[in-house]
C-alpha cells in the first residue's frame, strides 16, 4: 500500500462525520487508555529509596569513594526566595546566613556544634580580661573585596555602622550590640568591646549577621548600591544580581585561607525557584546542583526517599503555639493546662510535617545544650484536658480566637491550624480560626492582644539569650502577655537577667533549664510544638555536601555553599 | 482618526488618576504594618527607635492624603520612588522586568494566535468530524486546565523525563536567541495554551457564523476559489470578535504571568507584583500595577484601531 493511499485513509478518517455512539465509545477507550498509562507509569518508579527518615547524610554513587578536590568550575543552587539585598548591614532574616557566608566570614566561626572555630575566624584569639571587657585579636593580612584592610579601625567602623539606629535603620539584629558600650583599638591588630554588662552570649552572637563584617569604604563609594554589592572577606565575591532571578559570586584569589582549601569553584549561581515543586524538578531536570528547603513537606519527603540525591538534614527551629497567657480567659492556669494536653504534638509531626522532625521540649532546639531537657508537665491526655477545663470552672465551650499567617485555607500553616481546633475542640473549647491577611499575625497577636492563640515558629540563634529576652520576658515582643501581674512574669524576667550575665557555662545552662521548667509548667508564652527539619539535595558529583560544616545549625539553621567541590 | 487617538490617548491620564486613588486606599486599608512585614520575623528584634526611623525613613507618620500627594507629585517628576525592600529604584526594577514579561507574553502570544487561529478555522471546516471533535477536546482541556498545573506538567515532562529544556532561568533574547527560545518555550506554552484554546474556541464559533452567512454563499456561487471565498470573505469578518478576545487576553497574560513566572522562576514583572504585594511594598506595587494598567489599555486601543482596519464600515469614535 503506498504511503499515498495511506494518507488518504488516514485523511479520511479525520474528516469522516461522528456519529454520537462513535463518539461515546472512543471517549470510553480513550479514558481507559489513559487509566492504563497512568497506572503504567505509577508502577515503573525509578524510585528505589527506604520508607521513613533517610539518614541526615547519605552518601550516593560518586561520593561514596573519597575523590579529589577538584578546583574550578561552577554550582548552582536552587533557593526559595529572593531576599533583595547581599550585605550583612540589611540582614533581617534568619536565612541570610546562607549566602552572607559565601562571601563573607564571621569574627567569631561558630561549628555545627554550636562552639567556636579560631581557625575559620577573623579573629584569631579572644578573651574577656575582665567580666565586662571583650578583647579580640585579628587575624593579619586580612583584606575586603574592594582592597582595604581588615583591621581594628575597620572593624570599629562596622560595629559602629550597625549600631548606628538610623545608619543601620534595616538592620534586624542591631539588639545583639546592644551590651556593647565603647570600641577602642589599642593597636592595629586589637579591638576592645567594654560592655555594659557582663555578656557571654555576645560571643556567639558575633558568630551571626553583626559579626559579618563589610568594608564600610565600599559604603562610602556606593551608598544604597552597597546593598547588592557589597566587599567582604570571603572566599567568593558578589559579581553579579538580578531581581527574582538570582545572584553570583566568583571566587576570591586574595582569600585569606589557606591555598588548598576554599574557594574550589569558579562561581556559585543562586537561582531563586519560591516554588518548591518548581525547585525539585529544577533539581531532577538538570538545571540546579544543590537545592535548599526551608521546611518539610511532600516535595522534601519524595526526593529524600529517592536514592539519587546526595541529602543532608538539619534541624530549625521549633513550631509553637503562642498563646496570650494575660487574656481572659487564657489567664486562668487551668485552661492553660488544658490546651497543653489536649494537643497532639505527635500527630501534627506527623501529619504536617510527614514525620520530618521531633516533638520540641522548650521553645529552644532540643538538639542544642540549653535545649535538651526531658520535661513534659502535661503530656497528650485528652482525660486530663477535660479535667483541666472543667476545674477552671468556666462555663463551656470555652471560645478562643486561633489566628495563622499567610494566605489561602491549604497552606501547611492552616492545615496546622485546623488540627489546633480539632484537638480543642474534643476536650470543650470552641475554637474560631481566623486567617489574616498582608503578615498581619505578628500586629494582630502581639501588637494588639487580639488573639487568645498563633500559629508560629522560630528561628535559631546560637545563645539561648537573645531567644528568651525576645520570647520570655516582660519586655519581649514576641510574649503577647507580657503586661501579666503573674508572679511567674516576674520570676522569668529575673531569671532571663540572671542567665544573661552568668559566666559560669554550667551554672548558665541550669538557669536556661530552669526558665523552660517556668515556661512549660505555667503554659506560658507558647506551647512548643515540632522542632522542624531543613533539607538540602544535591546531584551526583557535587563534593563537600557531608563535610560536617556544610549544614550548620547554631549559626542560623542553613547552609554553607563555600564548602562545595566539583569531584573530577 | 487621529482626532480619535488623540482623544483615546487623553482618555488614558484621568482613567490612570482614577486607578491611582483606588489602588493607593486599597494598599492602605489591606490589613497588616508594612514595616512588619517588611523586617519579615525579625520584626520583634527592632527596638522602638529603630521602628521609628524606618517608619519616618518610609513616609509611613505622613497623613494618607499626604502621602498620595507626595507620591503623585514625586511620579509627575518622574521620580517612582524606590523598593522599599531592596531599595532599587522602582523605574529600574520595572524595566528591567517589563522586558521579561513582553518576551514570555509575546511569545505566548505569538504562539496561541498563529496557531489558534488556523487550528479554529481547521475546526470550523471539518465541523462533526474526528477532527473537530479532537480540536474541540483539546480546546476545553486548555481553557480548564489552569496554568501552574500545565507548567508543572510541561517541566515534568520535558525537563524531569525527556530533559529537553531547562525548566528554570531566562537568558535575554537580545544575547543568545536561541538560548533564550530555549528558556522561554515551556513558560509561552503554558501560558498561551489557555489563550490559544480561547482562540481556537472563539474562531471556530465566529466562522461557523459567517460561513451561513448570505454573502459567502455569493461569493462561492459566483465561482471564487475556496481560498479565496475562506480569506477574503470569511476570515476576515470572523476575525472581529477574535480581534476582542486577543486584546482583552493581553490583560489576562499579565496576571497570568505571575504564576508562570513563579513557577519557572523567570524575573519578570508578574513575580515583582506577586512579591510586592505579600512584602506589602507599597511603591513597588503601585507603581507596577499602573504600568500593566496603561499596557492593556494601550492593547485595547490597537485592538480598537485593528477593527477600523479590518471592516472599513466601522467607524471609530
Amino acid at each position: 500500500m503506498s504511503a499515498l493511499v495511506r494518507g488518504a485513509r488516514t485523511a479520511r478518517l479525520w474528516t469522516r462525520t461522528v456519529s454520537r455512539r462513535a463518539f461515546v465509545h472512543s471517549t470510553c477507550w480513550g479514558l481507559l487508555g489513559l487509566a492504563g498509562a497512568y497506572l503504567t507509569a505509577c508502577g515503573g518508579s525509578r524510585r528505589t529509596g527506604t520508607i521513613g527518615n533517610a539518614p541526615s547524610t547519605v552518601a550516593t554513587g560518586s561520593t561514596a569513594v573519597p575523590a579529589a578536590v577538584r578546583k574550578g568550575g561552577a554550582i548552582k543552587i536552587g533557593y526559595h526566595q529572593d531576599p533583595g539585598y547581599l550585605s550583612p548591614r540589611e540582614s533581617r532574616s534568619g536565612y541570610d546566613p546562607n549566602f552572607l557566608l559565601v562571601n563573607g566570614d564571621s569574627y567569631v566561626y561558630l561549628k555545627s556544634d554550636g562552639t567556636p572555630d579560631l581557625s575559620s575566624s577573623l579573629a584569631e584569639s579572644y578573651e574577656f580580661p575582665e567580666p565586662t571587657v571583650l578583647v579580640f585579636h585579628l587575624r593579619p593580612n586580612v583584606q575586603f573585596h574592594d582592597g582595604t584592610p581588615l583591621n581594628a579601625e575597620a572593624v570599629k567602623a562596622h560595629l559602629s555602622f550597625l549600631m548606628d539606629k538610623k545608619k543601620a535603620s534595616n538592620f534586624g539584629y542591631a539588639a545583639i550590640l546592644q551590651p556593647v558600650q565603647t570600641i577602642d583599638t589599642p593597636d592595629s591588630r586589637t579591638v576592645r568591646l567594654r560592655l555594659k554588662e557582663p555578656n557571654p552570649a555576645l560571643v556567639g552572637g558575633l558568630g551571626t549577621q553583626p559579626g559579618i563584617p563589610f568594608s564600610i569604604t565600599q559604603v562610602e563609594k556606593l551608598g544604597d548600591a552597597e546593598i547588592l554589592k557589597p566587599a567582604l572577606t570571603g572566599p567568593y565575591k558578589v559579581d553579579s544580581y538580578v531581581s527574582a532571578s538570582g545572584w553570583t559570586y566568583v571566587r576570591n584569589d586574595a582569600f585569606w585561607g589557606p591555598k588548598d582549601g576554599t574557594p574550589f569553584l569558579d562561581k556559585i549561581e543562586f537561582r531563586v525557584l519560591t516554588e518548591v515543586q518548581a525547585r525539585a524538578a529544577a533539581l531532577e531536570a538538570g538545571d540546579v546542583d544543590v537545592v535548599w528547603f526551608d521546611d518539610s513537606n511532600e516535595t522534601t519527603l519524595r526526593l529524600s526517599k529517592d536514592r539519587r540525591w546526595q541529602q543532608r538534614k538539619f534541624q530549625a527551629g521549633p513550631t509553637l503555639l503562642a498563646l496570650n497567657h494575660n487574656k481572659p480567659p487564657l489567664d486562668n492556669l487551668k485552661v492553660r493546662q488544658a490546651i497543653a494536653s489536649a494537643i497532639d504534638k505527635a500527630k501534627i509531626l506527623e501529619v504536617i510535617n510527614q514525620g520530618q522532625g521531633e516533638i520540641a521540649k522548650t521553645g529552644l532546639l532540643p538538639a542544642g545544650t540549653y535545649g535538651a531537657i526531658e520535661y513534659d508537665p502535661y503530656p497528650y491526655d485528652v482525660n486530663k484536658a477535660k479535667r483541666y477545663l472543667q476545674e477552671s470552672g468556666l462555663p463551656q465551650p470555652v471560645k478562643l480566637k486561633l489566628i495563622y499567617g499567610g494566605s489561602g485555607t491549604t497552606t501547611l500553616t492552616a492545615r496546622t491550624a485546623q488540627l489546633y481546633q480539632a484537638m480543642l475542640n474534643s476536650v470543650g473549647f470552641s475554637v474560631d480560626i481566623e486567617n489574616t491577611p498582608g503578615n498581619s499575625q505578628f500586629e494582630v497577636m502581639f501588637d494588639r492582644g487580639d488573639a487568645h492563640l498563633l500559629v508560629f515558629s522560630t528561628g535559631v540563634r546560637p545563645d539561648p539569650d537573645p531567644q528568651y529576652s525576645l520570647y520570655a520576658t516582660s519586655y519581649a515582643y514576641y510574649n503577647a502577655g507580657r503586661e501579666s501581674k503573674d508572679p511567674a512574669q516576674a520570676r522569668l524576667d529575673d531569671l532571663v537577667a540572671k542567665a544573661r550575665v552568668e559566666l559560669d557555662a554550667k551554672k548558665r545552662e541550669q538557669l536556661y533549664h530552669e526558665i523552660s521548667k517556668v515556661l512549660l509548667d505555667n503554659v506560658f508564652v507558647a506551647i512548643p510544638i515540632v522542632a522542624r527539619v531543613r533539607w538540602v539535595f544535591a546531584r551526583p558529583g557535587i563534593g563537600g555536601v557531608d563535610h560536617p560544616e556544610f549544614v550548620n545549625t547554631p549559626a542560623g539553621a542553613g547552609f554553607r555553599p563555600r564548602f562545595l567541590w566539583l569531584q573530577r | 482618526m487621529r482626532g480619535y487617538l488623540v482623544r483615546r490617548l487623553l482618555e488614558i491620564v484621568p482613567v490612570l488618576l482614577i486607578l491611582s486613588v483606588f489602588l493607593f486606599a486599597l494598599l492602605r486599608v489591606l490589613p497588616g504594618d508594612p514595616l512588619t512585614a517588611f523586617v519579615g520575623t525579625e520584626a520583634g528584634a527592632l527596638d522602638p527607635q529603630q521602628r521609628d526611623a524606618l517608619r519616618q525613613r518610609l513616609g509611613l507618620n505622613d497623613p494618607l492624603p499626604m502621602q498620595y500627594l507626595h507620591w503623585l507629585a514625586d511620579v509627575a517628576r518622574g521620580d517612582w520612588g524606590r523598593s522599599l525592600i531592596g531599595r532599587q529604584p522602582v523605574a529600574d526594577l520595572i524595566r528591567d522586568r517589563l522586558s521579561v514579561t513582553l518576551q514570555l507574553g509575546g511569545l505566548a502570544w505569538v504562539l496561541a494566535v498563529t496557531m489558534g487561529i488556523p487550528i479554529g478555522v481547521m475546526s470550523a471546516l471539518r465541523r462533526n468530524t474526528w477532527l473537530d471533535v479532537w480540536i474541540t477536546a483539546a480546546a476545553l482541556s486548555g481553557i480548564a486546565v489552569p496554568n501552574f498545573v500545565l507548567g508543572l506538567l510541561l517541566i515534568v515532562l520535558f525537563g524531569v523525563y525527556l530533559q529537553l529544556l531547562p525548566t528554570t532561568g531566562f537568558v535575554p533574547l537580545t544575547q543568545e536567541p536561541l538560548e533564550a527560545l530555549r528558556h522561554l518555550i515551556l513558560p509561552a506554552i503554558a501560558l498561551g495554551t489557555g489563550f490559544m484554546a480561547t482562540i481556537i474556541r472563539q474562531t471556530r464559533s465566529a466562522m461557523l457564523e459567517v460561513l451561513r452567512e448570505d454573502y459567502i454563499r455569493t461569493a462561492t456561487a459566483k465561482g471564487l476559489p475556496r481560498w479565496q471565498v475562506l480569506w477574503r470573505h470569511a476570515l476576515r469578518n470572523a476575525m472581529l470578535p477574535v480581534i476582542t478576545v486577543a486584546g482583552i487576553q493581553i490583560g489576562h497574560l499579565a496576571s497570568g504571568a505571575i504564576v508562570t513566572e513563579t513557577l519557572f522562576g523567570l524575573p519578570g514583572v508578574g513575580r515583582l507584583v506577586a512579591d510586592a504585594v505579600l512584602r506589602n511594598d507599597y511603591q513597588t506595587v503601585q507603581m507596577t500595577v499602573l504600568v500593566l494598567a496603561l499596557f492593556t489599555i494601550v492593547a485595547n486601543l490597537v485592538a480598537d484601531i485593528g477593527y477600523k482596519m479590518l471592516d472599513p464600515r466601522i467607524r471609530l469614535g
